[in-house]
């Protein structure tokens, strides 16, 4: 293993790999960027690209778009609070303030460095872990699956700490969105109010974008004198290298923990970054000393989101390699461009000619989040100087407008710029009445999740005397129901605990 | 609306939702109907408890639903509607141009001839620009129209 390791290393080590995987980080951070253009689109342009080019030199730009892509959804999260891709949505809860307390280069630069580290871990993870990781996913079934959205679900009681049952409502109408559309199991066409259109489901990234950004936009609009970003004159850019360098590895367990949370979620089947950024940030804000200043522009936040995201991006191509299962949706697009290359996924990609090829589009990783580094650095500096520096007078319509084209740009459907444009102005009745839009968005992501892991374990409980018991007698199931139950009591533990520290200390 | 009751206002949104949701459900099969069922009960239950904290122990927003400049703001979120339900019928460059020129003008501090023209130049410029990318180069169809 050892020297197909280190000759797939050299062989990726050209001047045409190097510079294909800077545009390719490049071309993904740019996509990412924009609301509307996703992973998956930007994986899914390129692949007809690199058909005509040798195995390593396609797999490494495909590997650079994704990694880049995943990570430019900060860009748009922390300086417009618009989460790029949904992996990004976290980052908006802490980005976004520290951009409005004037600290947006610091913020770019704090996912910079978390993001890259994220990767560098999940690559680690990729390499050593892959054979392993694949056989615990496997196990995972639909009463498994129900479990993790639930857990999930949970985050709402860190996500709005402020009223407990507003951010349960606000998920339970997030679950309500998600279930427009054809069911999954039993193909029932439900709540379309006739329309052709809400068949398919409401589009996830319309109504992120929304909710997310259409209600900033507007108070923008509202306010244009008092909105003005602030920008920190007195530190230089030497200054806020080290700080953001120092948010992230000061604390490195936070760092560590959320790229491990990122990488293991990636390697379950359809639980992507989406999911991974949401569960790592309820980590952090539940490990931290500081949980109050969560949601008011902690780095930690950001740090936890974004090396989570970018490590799900390794995660996920570990039950592609190994089992030919895609982890998320650009996975997919990268299982095609395997067999355009000739290559099968599974245990064959391991051995033989192939190996080289598999370690080498494994390793590109590292390279990968390097450039991304690099390019991040470069890039934010440059992007926190355009949005701080340009007025809101120009700033607001023109983000409206690509909004509104990103939105279209989806599937090519005005029904998901329509949904965009009345989630947005439901988005802005939700943040006047304190609804956090995290929970309604976590809903709509965990609901088709839950659903499809209730309906087909009671079908598969069918065999059972009482068919509910298959959903407390699995032995993964089992433990996720203990994480959950921790999940929720955590919090009234932690305050009962602090309460006494704090008459003690009186 | 300056000092409102939040929980008094959301508790009636999340029942009205789970009203009008429960009266959309049709004959549904019994695996499709499951997770609704659920879920609107459980929404409507969330909605009666947001009400009874209203009374009992209510949370006010100050200054909801105020802004600096409400009517530019609402002038604002009326340019987005029409532009998005006219984009398929008029076509995209059209309906962008006049929408985008629109907001950046009445974004404008000083409202004249000049600042009009220059908010619809900026307008053109961004407009020809993005279409450019998306329809040229990225091969997405965006609406024709009527016109283009």
């Amino acid at each position: 293993m050892l020297y197909t390791v280190l000759t797939s290393f050299a062989a990726i080590f050209t001047i045409k790999n190097i510079l294909f995987m800077i545009f390719g980080v490049t071309a993904g951070m740019i996509a990412g960027g924009l609301p509307g253009l996703t992973a998956t689109m930007s994986v899914a342009l390129i692949v007809p690209f690199t058909f005509t080019m040798d195995p390593i030199t396609g797999l490494v730009t495909i590997g650079a778009i994704y990694c880049g892509a995943v990570f430019g959804g900060a860009f748009s999260a922390i300086l417009v609070n618009t989460p790029g891709t949904p992996s990004s949505i976290g980052t908006t809860f802490d980005g976004y303030p520290m951009t409005k307390q004037g600290k947006g280069q610091e913020a770019v630069f704090t996912a910079t460095f978390a993001s890259a580290g994220g990767g560098l871990i999940g690559t680690v993870i990729l390499i050593f872990l892959s054979v392993p990781l694949s056989r615990v996913a496997l196990k995972f079934g639909s009463p498994e699956y129900f479990w993790i959205s639930i857990f999930g679900l949970t985050i709402i009681a860190s996500l709005a700490s402020k009223s407990v049952l507003k951010g349960f409502a606000g998920g339970l109408f997030g679950l309500l969105i998600s279930m427009v559309g054809v069911a999954p199991i039993g193909g029932d066409v439900r709540f379309t109010l006739g329309m052709p259109s809400f068949q398919g489901g409401i589009q996830l990234i319309s109504i992120l974008i929304g909710f997310f950004c259409i209600p900033e936009m507007l108070k923008m609009a509202g306010n244009l004198k008092k909105h003005k970003m602030k920008t920190v004159e007195m530190q230089s850019g030497i200054d806020v290298f080290k700080k953001s360098f120092m948010n992230v590895f000061k604390k490195p367990v936070n760092f560590i923990r959320s790229s491990i949370i990122g990488a293991f979620v990636g390697v379950i089947p359809g639980a992507g970054g989406n999911i991974a950024n949401l569960v790592a940030y309820n980590e952090a804000h539940r490990s931290s000393s500081n949980p109050e200043s969560f949601g008011k522009g902690n780095p930690e936040g950001v740090v936890a989101t974004e090396a989570a995201n970018n490590a799900t991006v390794e995660g996920s191509v570990v039950p592609l390699l190994t089992l030919g299962i895609p982890g998320a949706p650009p996975d997919a697009i990268i299982y095609g461009a395997l067999m355009l290359q000739g290559l099968r996924p599974g245990p064959e990609l391991f051995s033989g000619p192939n190996a080289k090829i598999t370690y080498a589009f494994m390793l590109s990783f590292f390279i990968a989040n390097l450039l991304m580094f690099v390019v991040g650095i470069l890039g934010g500096k440059a992007i926190n100087k355009i949005v701080t520096s340009v007025g809101h007078k120009y700033l607001v319509p023109s983000i409206i407008f690509m909004t509104i084209l990103g939105s279209y740009a989806i599937r090519n459907n005005i029904m998901d710029v329509i949904v965009m444009l009345v989630g947005g102005f439901i988005g802005y009745l939700f943040k006047e009445l304190n609804f956090h839009p995290g929970p309604v968005v976590l809903g709509l992501i965990l609901g088709p999740i839950a659903e499809k892991g209730l309906v087909r374990g009671y079908l598969m409980g069918q065999a059972l005397p009482v068919p509910w018991m298959i959903f407390f007698t699995r032995p993964i199931s089992i433990i996720l129901i203990v994480l959950t139950l921790f999940s929720v009591i955590w919090p009234f533990i932690k305050n009962k605990r602090d309460a006494k520290n704090e008459r003690g200390a009186a | 609306m300056k000092r409102g009751n939040t929980d008094l206002i959301g508790g009636i949104i999340m029942l009205f939702s789970g009203i009008f949701f429960w009266l959309q459900m049709g004959h549904f099969t019994k695996f499709g109907l499951l997770f609704p069922r659920a879920i609107i009960i459980l929404i409507i239950i969330s909605g009666i408890a947001l009400l009874i904290k209203s009374k009992v122990n209510p949370s006010y927003g100050e200054n909801i639903f105020v802004e600096d400049d409400m009517p530019r703001m609402i002038l604002i979120a009326i340019i987005c509607l029409i532009w998005v339900l006219f984009m398929k019928r008029i076509g995209f460059i059209v309906t962008s141009f006049f929408a985008l020129g629109l907001s950046f003008w009445v974004l404008k501090d000083n409202r004249n001839l000049k600042t009009f023209l220059s908010s619809f130049i900026l307008a053109a410029c961004e407009v020809i620009a993005f279409y450019y990318i998306f329809a040229k180069l990225l091969y997405v169809p965006l609406p024709e129209g009527i016109l283009f």
